[in-house]
């Protein structure tokens, strides 16, 4: 049951979150999400003009530049802007804004393992706060399996990660999640408990060895902490919401 | 094929006797035109929505290098080559070797790549692969050291895509494999710190070695069309271009998972993860039946 | 690096020919379904393949020409192609040369008047190097032209010739080119016989030139052969899938 994080006691508990909005003036929306010691601080800029290369004619163009925590942005970076972009490119109403530009930079502020889960829930939140239309919001776990004792354990800091025999992303969208029999086009087709059981996938990574069912496990686990997230972002922009509304009702 | 008649409902309206010939319609209206298909269950090129394109596994293409291999799927053709250079080790790993995987989308292979730095979409392609080959411990780099903290050896693993048709992950990573599995490397003897390697001789099994895989990863790669309610096996390029999304099952031979990934086209359900897991599992044992028949 | 012997004393060649014999020619054209003219060709152990677009619209518009299609040349070595891996290389002095020569001698030979306000590309790819690349790029990029459909006075061929030792030999392979052989490469038009690349690198006596000169221009007929002979085999492979 002990974790080399000793700050925790149990596999499936997260570390703690935090998060702030609106930290920059010039971005249209800006948020900071941290899982413990990791950090990303994300700003939005949009719906802005756009480049006639990339203007598409029936929708925005979302654009996603990811930076590191030092030096150049490399390979790795350039993949994780290919995650964030294309998993929220179907959450973006962005038929609602054809022929714009919407800039979202993620940069690594401190890093202790799961930045790819930490960036995509800091995205979500500057989206909110720079007020883009949304389908649904998203919530990001990352989970491994440990070499040595085979446990799944939740957000993992860069120590455990050391010691893990598969890593796991998850990103789960609370639409298909909250409620399963709302969605209606997918429970028709698709088994409708086990579908509200489960949770829809929204983006999965998953690297290293692992069997199909230490998967399905790991998805199961990353859906249950995806829950805390979402509550978490609401909580959140409820509480944002209500400070700006005293702010200009004073 | 003859004419299709149009499909939007307004334009039939308002003039019933306007047609398209199919390939104007195809250009028009691209997604529409692949929807209608996929509605009976095929493909435009014949091909049903779980299949495959037929696949060829060349081995020893490239005699300069220490391995290579060339992989078709279909329309996409893949040249990979190892080289491998004595090179000094990294200063905190001073017994392993490295390798370096990377992929190459010239302008030759589709008129859709532009010359100059390497493009978004090759990036991530070898950033896959490199992880892929990483995370599932595929080499021992120990093996690949010549003398601790003095020499090791480097692999570059490089990719050229010769003709770009779509699925360049599944067939950059089969030769990436068979390439690996191709390599021989002259053993080389250290002596105060000079490295050398025999001469031109013949390589045979006692002045040359080759390389230990601990596995086999091999992938399957499937497009998710109109937010992932359509399932299509090794997406060619212009069902890629009207996608929006993808999973990608990588499998090594004792069915144990390398990696999953899943990107963009809204929520999918896990039934449906699991049905392309099976199937990667079918497509990977045909995969290993082509590649041990050419290796012999 | 010591001295090869490059000639035996029966006066052959290290892999085995004769001066004045060419190495095996393995051509094909319309090997790539993306592109729309395409070819890959062998000489020996050198593998390129050549793929053209175009005419297309030009990529940048200060570069259009009002009367006349431009032609542009690409580069693209293998990493794996060499003996050494070369490292990345996009903007190598050396591969900018080639391709201004490739360049140089397509342009008076294709019709570049029909195609008004456009671009052509020619991409070549070096898949494996034995010597030769020159030579080897431009035929295979004739053979991927006249693939395109595009408009041309006549074929253009291309062969290397040099002095080895004491005798004239033709199509010099990569031992014979990098032990300081003096190396001619030409580019002509077999038909009216006329040149339109000639390129020398290294020292090579004036009495000499002559014999090597009419020796590479012996290889460039023979190569026009061979060219030619898979061109019509495929455009009647065309012909008789159209009836």
């Amino acid at each position: 049951m002990s974790r080399l994080d000793r700050t925790r006691t149990s596999a499936h508990q997260l570390r703690p979150f935090f998060s702030s909005q609106n930290l920059l003036n010039r971005a249209d929306g800006s948020a900071q999400f941290d899982f413990g010691g990791s950090s990303v601080l994300c700003s939005v800029v949009g719906p802005a003009e756009v480049k006639i290369r990339q203007e598409k004619l029936d929708k925005a163009t979302i654009e996603v530049i990811a930076r590191p925590l030092v030096g150049l942005p490399g390979v790795a970076d350039k993949a994780r802007e290919r995650s964030i972009q294309e998993t929220l490119e179907p959450l973006i109403l962005s038929s609602l804004h054809p022929r714009t530009l919407v800039q979202i930079v993620v940069q690594t502020m401190k890093d202790d393992g799961c930045i790819l889960s930490t960036a995509f829930n800091a995205t979500i939140l500057a989206l909110l706060d720079a007020g883009i239309p949304l389908q649904s919001i998203l919530g990001s776990v990352t989970c491994m399996i440990d070499s040595e004792t085979n446990e799944i354990l939740l957000d993992p800091t860069t120590e455990e990660l050391a010691r893990s025999k598969s890593t796991h992303v998850f990103v789960f969208d609370n639409k298909t999640s909250i409620a399963g029999s709302a969605n209606k086009d997918q429970a028709k087709d698709q088994d409708q408990d086990q579908d509200s059981l489960e949770g829809a996938i929204l983006y999965s990574d998953s690297t290293g060895i692992f069997t199909e069912n230490e998967y399905f496990e790991c998805a199961h686990a990353g859906f249950k902490a995806a829950q805390a997230v979402h509550g978490f972002i609401r909580t959140a922009v409820q509480k944002k919401l209500e400070k700006e509304y005293q702010q200009t009702q004073a | 094929m003859t004419a299709l008649e149009s499909t939007s409902p307004s334009l039939a309206a308002t003039s019933p006797a306007f047609t398209f010939s199919a390939s104007t319609f195809q250009k028009l209206h691209p997604t529409e035109f692949f929807r209608k298909f996929a509605s009976q269950g095929v493909r435009p090129d014949g091909r049903l929505l779980n299949a495959f394109r037929p696949t060829t596994v060349h081995y020893g293409v490239i005699t300069t290098a220490n391995g290579s291999a060339m992989v078709r799927i279909g329309g996409t053709t893949v040249v990979c080559g190892v080289k491998a250079e004595v090179a000094e080790p990294k200063l905190h790993t001073p017994d392993h070797g490295y390798f370096v995987p990377n992929v190459d989308l010239s302008p030759i292979c589709s008129g859709a790549f532009r010359p100059g730095p390497p493009s978004a979409q090759a990036q991530v392609v070898s950033e896959s692969i490199d992880r892929v080959l990483k995370e599932s411990k595929v080499l021992d780099l120990k093996d690949l050291c010549i003398e601790e903290g003095k020499a090791v050896w480097a692999l570059w693993v490089d990719v050229v895509c010769v003709s770009y048709d779509g699925n360049i992950y599944d067939a950059a990573l089969t030769a990436v494999m068979a390439a690996l599995a191709n390599v021989r490397i002259r053993k080389p003897t250290y002596d105060e710190g000079v490295v050398k390697v025999s001469g031109a001789e013949d390589m045979n099994d006692d002045n040359s070695f080759k390389l230990k895989l601990a596995r086999t990863p091999l992938s399957a790669t499937f497009a998710l069309f109109d937010t992932s309610l359509t399932v299509l096996a090794d997406p060619n390029d212009s069902e890629e271009s009207i996608c929006d999304g993808s999973i990608s099952v990588t499998l090594d031979e004792h069915g144990q998972l390398c990696a999953v990934s899943k990107v963009g086209a809204g929520s999918s359900s896990q039934s449906l993860l699991k049905q392309c897991i099976d199937r990667t599992r079918e497509r990977a044992t045909e995969l290993r039946a082509i590649m041990s028949q050419q290796q012999q | 690096m010591s001295r090869v012997e490059l000639l035996t004393p029966e006066g052959l060649r290290i892999d085995g020919r004769r001066p004045a014999e060419l190495r095996k020619i393995t051509s094909t054209t319309s090997v790539l379904s993306q592109a729309d003219g395409s070819a890959y060709l062998e000489h020996g152990n050198t593998k390129v393949l050549a793929a053209v677009y175009g005419p297309r619209e030009a990529r940048r518009r200060a570069q259009v020409l009002h009367d006349r299609a431009i032609l542009n040349v690409e580069f693209n070595v293998a990493p794996f192609s060499t003996g050494e891996r070369r490292r990345r290389t996009k903007n190598d002095k050396r591969l900018l040369e080639m391709a201004s020569f490739v360049k140089q001698t397509f342009e008076p030979v294709v019709i570049t008047s029909l195609y008004a306000r456009s671009q052509i590309d020619i991409y070549l790819q070096i898949i494996q190097h034995d010597g030769g690349t020159l030579q080897a790029c431009i035929n295979a990029a004739t053979m991927a032209l006249i693939d395109a459909g595009i408009a041309m006075t006549e074929y253009v061929c291309a062969c290397t010739a040099g002095w080895v030792e004491s005798e004239a030999a033709i199509d010099l392979n990569h031992i014979e080119e990098s032990s300081d052989t003096s190396e001619v490469t030409i580019a002509m038009l077999p038909k009216s016989g006329k040149i339109t690349l000639m390129q020398m690198e290294s020292r090579l006596h004036v009495d000499k030139l002559e014999e090597v000169f009419t020796l590479a221009g012996e290889g460039c007929k023979q190569i026009h052969e061979v060219i030619d002979k898979t061109i019509r085999e495929r455009a009647e492979d065309l012909a008789k899938k159209m009836q």
